[in-house]
């Protein structure tokens, strides 16, 4: 169900003006809620894997005193260590002032069984560790991660950080390519939303996505067979095209060419950082950014 | 030339044998019947899944020719004991609901897909089944004659290299033991061109490749259906052996339309009949919604429906889904549900609450959804909350048994992807040649073959024999059953046993059980299903429904949505939809500010617009230039006449139903003649009946003084609609879900959070909740 992916929604959402605030263990329920007249938190069920239980025995701790620690979190909740760890590759320690990557250190650092002596004092078992002192992470990789946890970020667009070489190259952004005369050629790039070649399949329509906006492009069936690898395979597409405005406003980008530049995605990571472990992939197998949803 | 003897084959396999049987029931029904059999008896592995298929071509080929030809349905017992094979075809209705018995038995104890069956239990179950001993000894038979007193042995030249030796044994021990021989060849296919293919899908079946199966392959292409004049040369040893094929027929009497099913009986209180206390609930629904009495023209509706649903005694029917309805409403908290599809035409389904929308205001057709006619059952489709759905289902089991509840099956068929990844792997291909193969479809993109030219943009050279075998593998595979699954919500309830009917299997699912049968088998043999489908669209506006509540803004429920909250369509018009079911895709986005709804119909017609029908029959663009005042709004023909009919519409035919009523008024069709009009632009793409009416409707109108442009506009429209699935109606019911959503997201205040709360309460269900409501 549902046309759009989260992160679309959740744009859509920010742009009429809804505050939507981040998962973070001591506010968010299984759900999505609302926590103000325009406010929104992202609930649990938006991370991959996490499971409903474990957010109500969250939720259950939560209503005695907030969590103050991992590892209270694992106690008083009796969260399994991968709960912990999901929990931490989402980021959603940052009310215990914790980022994603100290976060998913401490996560490791639980011992999966309370001894009893701890217990009896109800003390945290864990130590102060000396700082290890690891680099922040830098914002691309904040953003990535957050789409491979969650399918979308709030701290930003995967584009925003190709920005720069783009615009070097000529290549507009979606905003700018929508405000556009009539017949003028451009060139965008972004994320591929949606592909869809609905009926008799005479056109395709594409939409890309990237921090300004999305562009809707159409590709006539006739067009694609040269092309056709890289239409399907793009997850980032580089579109050349010509921009149409209908009189009733409607705006659509003409394809003439589709190039695939889905490699530039894997520079978000700066080559060093990958999936995290949870997800258990094949180095060669993970995604940078999720799937596109295509319909046919 | 000698007289052709007859011969009937006893024991045909069909692909319903999964990975063993090489032809479809349909051509090795056909074939038996091209080659001058006076019968067929099928006899799939432990299971009768392809008995309805073959039915209904024996029906289609024995309705054109007089010729007597029998079809026997039955089934092929494998044993885990050990025991030979042996066919079973029941004689009797009795003899079915034995052997579906003995199946469900099997089956219910084994995981899904497998059925384990042991000697004994035939033998608790044999009554009034006719057996094929495939092989035996002196012993099992005497042990099955005990049980049955029809029973063969079959004789047959495999072509092993021993067969005049072993037919000389069987023989013999027929002589002993008194059991007759029976002519057969047990054949997996239809003809010997089908043998390329069976091996494949024996090295599919065992993993292994065409290169190395060696012996595990059969010798030769000699298991087809084999003409009756072959067989009699074959077993010229043993003419009785063929004249035994006549008795085996002649001592069945079982036929598939012998399985005439009753609706429970359960919802109906005692002293009363059905379709009295139907007409009570209706009539206590009547008097809630129009608490001033029911208007005349309901009373008439009325009347005439409950005359049709008395003829056909579908009152149970309509029972059993208000009693389903009544459940999800009277939990706590309630689940959401109402009903779709052609039910929303019926005032009885409003009237008892099943639906959310009044035909009789809205002018539906009641002959879409039942007619004198047509002899099809009803088909009532309900959404639920797609979260709760399973308290439903779980609630069905309860209250009918699971002897007498199951869920209709699913036949999961190859596609070109797993068809290419499994036909490339038996050929001997590797991973990484079949995976690139198989990445260049794109979902249905294409269909049919893989064009040369793809293959050789994925780097493959198309003329490469082995390509060329791998694409004509495919192209044969594609549409093969390759397992069953349990339909998404079709539900089969019966006052009789279930498993008497047909037999059951475990779902993979914990707490789900399925019957072999497939919707389409179902409307074959005219069992009735009840659709309890998951709308994940429910749960959000629940979800909606919560929050406004929790958060004191609105208390709403779908009753008492307002439908005309003008904010909501100016956000609409402006184009502003994303998240907003039914309306959010590109195509509907891009409608919005042409079409600029101003009300509910609006909506709704545009919904039925934007897709390809009415684009291919032209119709699109006159209506939404006549909307924005750009062609004039005129009714052609004698005055007043199709007003009534395209009115809300603006002159343009855009409904099914339209279309339909059209037939009747303009060109004087009869409701039945209407309705083979419908069901021939519902097949138009397979049969191409439509035309038989093209002459008709255009003449008709013509007659009745249309203009011929007119007319053949109008016809060229309905064509259109068949080229695809299309509208059969306004489907406000739908509707009336998204419109919840609209207004719940825009109360006039305008707070626009609540939409964001709804769309990732919706949306982002996918992550988290996969698996455990969405199947």
């Amino acid at each position: 169900m549902g046309f759009y992916a989260p992160a679309q929604l959740v744009r859509d959402a920010r742009e009429h003006g809804v505050e939507v605030r981040p998962i973070d263990v001591n506010a968010s329920g299984w759900d999505n809620a609302l926590e103000g007249e325009r406010v929104l938190r992202l609930g649990l069920r938006q991370i991959g894997g996490f499971h409903e239980e474990w957010a109500k025995a969250l939720a259950v701790a939560r209503g005695e005193r907030s969590v103050v620690s991992l590892e209270d979190a694992a106690r008083r909740a009796a969260l399994p260590a991968r709960a912990l760890q999901l929990l931490a590759d989402a980021d959603a320690f940052g009310s215990l002032g914790q980022s994603r990557r100290d976060a998913g250190w401490e996560a490791r650092r639980v011992p999966p069984v309370q001894l009893s002596l701890f217990a009896a004092f109800d003390a945290p078992e864990l130590g102060v560790e000396p700082d290890a002192a690891l680099p922040p992470m830098p914002p691309s990789e904040e953003v990535v991660f957050d789409y491979q946890t969650q399918r979308l970020s709030l701290k930003g667009h995967p584009m925003q950080f190709l920005r720069a070489d783009l615009a070097r190259r000529g290549v507009l952004d979606c905003a700018t390519a929508n405000a556009a005369r009539d017949g003028a050629k451009v060139r965008v790039a972004g994320l591929v939303l949606i592909r869809q070649r609905p009926g008799k399949g005479n056109a395709v329509f594409i939409t890309i996505e990237d921090e300004t906006g999305i562009v809707n492009a159409l590709l006539w069936a006739r067009d694609l067979e040269e092309q056709r690898r890289a239409v399907m395979a793009a997850r980032l597409m580089l579109i050349d095209g010509e921009i149409q405005r209908s009189k009733e406003g409607v705006i659509h980008l003409m394809v003439r060419r589709v190039t695939d530049a889905t490699a530039a995605l894997s520079r978000l990571t700066g080559g060093q950082g990958t999936a995290p472990p949870e997800l258990r992939k094949h180095p060669r197998n993970v995604r940078i950014i999720p799937k596109s949803r295509d319909f046919h | 030339m000698s007289v052709v003897p007859a011969f009937a084959e006893a024991v045909a396999a069909t692909n319903f044998s999964f990975l063993r049987g090489a032809s479809h029931p349909q051509d090795m029904v056909l074939r038996a019947w091209g080659l001058g059999m006076t019968g067929l008896g099928i006899a799939d592995r432990n299971s009768v899944a392809g008995v309805v298929r073959a039915y209904r071509a024996w029906q289609d080929v024995t309705r054109s020719d007089g010729r007597p030809f029998r079809l026997v349905a039955g089934a092929r017992l494998v044993f885990a004991d050990g025991t030979p094979d042996l066919a079973a075809h029941p004689m009797t209705r009795h003899g079915w609901g034995r052997l579906t018995r003995l199946l469900t038995e099997g089956n219910r104890r084994a995981a899904k897909g497998e059925c384990e069956l042991r000697l004994p239990d035939l033998l608790d179950h044999a009554e009034d089944i006719a057996l094929i001993a495939m092989d035996a000894d002196e012993a099992l038979l005497e042990a099955l004659r005990a049980a049955t007193p029809c029973l063969w042995l079959a004789a047959s030249m495999p072509r092993g290299g021993r067969d005049s030796r072993q037919l000389v044994k069987r023989m013999a021990l027929s002589a002993r033991t008194g059991v007759p021989l029976i002519a057969t060849n047990d054949a997996l296919y239809a003809g010997p061109e089908d043998r390329p293919l069976q091996d494949v899908l024996t090295c599919i079946r065992q993993g292994l490749t065409v290169q190395t199966a060696g012996r595990r392959l059969a010798p030769h292409a000699e298991r087809h259906l084999k003409p009756p004049a072959e067989m009699a040369r074959l077993l010229a040893a043993c003419p009785q052996a063929l004249h035994a094929t006549q008795d085996w027929l002649a001592c069945i009497r079982f036929t598939l339309d012998q399985l005439v099913y009753h609706y429970p009986r359960e919802p109906v209180p005692d002293g009363w009949d059905a379709q009295g206390w139907m007409e009570h609930l209706v009539m206590q629904g009547a008097r809630d919604r129009f608490p001033d009495g029911l208007p005349d023209a309901y009373r008439e509706t009325l009347a005439e429906e409950f005359r049709l649903i008395s003829s056909r005694n579908y009152a149970c029917y309509f029972l059993t889904v208000h009693d389903v309805v009544r459940f999800a409403r009277s939990l706590d908290p309630p689940i959401l549900c109402q009903g779709r599809g052609s039910a929303a035409n019926s005032l009885v389904c409003y009237l008892l609450g099943i639906t959310p929308i009044d035909p009789v205001r809205e002018k539906l057709l009641f002959s879409r959804f039942l007619s004198e006619e047509r002899d099809e059952p009803p088909d009532i489709d309900v959404d639920f909350e797609h979260e709760r759905r399973e308290e439903v289902i779980q609630y069905i089991y309860k209250r009918y048994g699971r002897e007498r509840a199951g869920i209709a099956a699913t036949v999961i068929r190859y596609r070109q992807r797993s068809a290419i990844r499994e036909v490339g792997k038996a050929l001997g291909m590797t991973e990484d040649v079949t995976a690139r193969l198989s990445g260049t479809i794109w979902g249905s993109w294409g269909g049919g073959d893989l064009p040369d030219k793809r293959m050789a943009e994925a780097g493959f050279d198309p003329t490469n024999p082995e390509l060329v075998r791998l694409q004509d593998m495919v192209g044969q595979l594609i549409t093969f059953p390759r397992h069953l699954s349990q339909h998404v919500g079709g539900f089969v309830l019966s006052e009789a046993r279930l498993d008497e009917m047909v037999p059951v299997h475990n779902a993979a699912m914990p707490d789900r059980t399925f019957i072999e049968w497939d919707k389409d088998d179902l409307d074959t043999l005219k069992l009735l299903k009840v659709d309890v489908l998951a709308l994940g669209m429910l749960t959000a506006i629940r979800k909606c429904f919560d929050l406004l509540r929790d958060h004191g803004l609105r208390d709403l429920t779908l009753a008492t949505v307002p439908l005309e909250d003008q904010p909501t369509y100016a956000m609409l018009q402006k184009g502003d939809s994303i998240g907003t079911f039914q309306v959010e895709s590109r195509a509907q986005i891009s409608m919005l500010p042409r079409m600029k709804p101003r009300e509910l119909y609006d909506l709704v017609i545009q919904v039925a617009i934007v897709r390809p029908g009415p684009i291919q029959g032209g119709m699109v663009h006159p209506y939404l230039r006549r909307r924005n005042g750009e062609e004039a709004v005129e009714y052609p023909g004698p005055p007043g006449e199709i007003r009534s009919v395209l009115e809300k519409t603006l002159g343009v035919p855009l409904f099914q139903e339209q279309a339909m009523k059209l037939a009747i008024v303009a060109a004087g069709f009869t409701p039945a003649e209407a309705d083979g009009l419908r069901r021939a632009m519902a097949t138009f793409r397979h049969t191409g009946t439509i035309h038989h009416y093209q002459v008709r409707l255009i003449e008709g109108m013509v007659a009745r003084g249309y203009p011929l442009e007119f007319a053949e506009r109008c016809f060229e429209q309905i064509k259109g609609f068949g080229e695809y699935g299309f509208p059969g109606k306004p489907c406000p019911g739908l509707w009336l879900a998204g419109l919840c959503l609209v207004m719940a997201e825009m109360p006039s205040s305008g707070d626009l959070h609540l939409r964001v709360a709804q769309q990732p309460a919706d949306g982002f269900l996918r992550p988290g909740a996969a698996g455990a409501g969405c199947a």
